[in-house]
């Protein structure tokens, strides 16, 4: 369907799970950053708890995200899958 | 003093916090009054684009169809399959495309500029400030 030639082998396992495991770390950054710039001030402080709440739930999130990836990659070395890999 | 300006702004992303996040920020914008299109997915996106917005946010790594995700639309259907059709489409090529991935990878990167995408921004690196700066320099905004 696509001859964008990047597809498969960008879409490789390894290569995913690190761009799965970063979503949680931007979520973090970004509701933290409301309050590196003072952003935060301009939202209701319901609005503001909220944020806190979004953040820890990206840090919960990139808990279980690390305890699948690790189990993915143990499976993936039992079964002789893993490939090098270049971050 | 003048209403804002309208735009409305396509957020093709499968992360709910994330969609969330930008809507946030978009709220308390002070040069525009913007309308976020949210697609959790890439099929809602292509649907969404009847709706004209300003400009798309697009992942690169997202199911086709949420509804029905596999593995086999991973690797075939993705960000970058959505772009190419995008900027083949008369209709909507115009339309201003940011990639906003985590995938920090320059051969991808090359990819979507070849592609017709323009900018490209590392989720994990670009604070909301960025973010804000660049789209409206893409949407041709003064500050």
């Amino acid at each position: 369907m696509t001859d964008t030639g990047a597809t498969p082998e960008k879409m490789d396992p390894l290569r995913v799970m690190k761009h799965d495991l970063k979503g949680p770390i931007t979520i973090i950054k970004g509701y933290l950053s409301f309050w590196q710039s003072d952003a935060y001030t301009k939202f209701p402080p319901e609005k503001q708890k909220e944020f806190i709440l979004n953040a820890l739930n990206g840090a919960d999130k990139m808990d279980s995200l690390l305890d699948e990836t690790f189990a993915k990659i143990h499976d993936m070395r039992d079964k002789g899958e893993m490939k090098p890999f270049t971050p | 003093m003048a209403d804002k300006p309208k735009v409305k702004i396509l957020f093709v992303e499968d992360n709910d916090l994330l969609r969330s996040l930008f809507s946030e920020l978009f709220s308390v914008d002070k040069d525009y009054d913007y309308e976020t299109l949210s697609a959790a997915d890439l099929k809602s996106g292509l649907e969404a684009l009847s709706n004209r917005p300003n400009a798309v946010i697009l992942d690169l790594i997202l199911p086709y169809d949420k509804s029905a995700p596999t593995e086999a639309e991973l690797n075939e259907k993705n960000g970058l399959s959505f772009l190419e059709e995008v900027k083949k489409d008369p209709n909507y090529k115009d339309i201003p495309i940011i990639v906003f991935s985590n995938l920090n990878d320059t051969e991808v990167q090359n990819k979507t500029r070849d592609l017709g995408a323009c900018a490209y921004l590392v989720k994990s690196s670009t604070s909301p400030e960025k973010f804000m700066t660049v789209l409206k320099e893409k949407l041709e905004i003064k500050i």
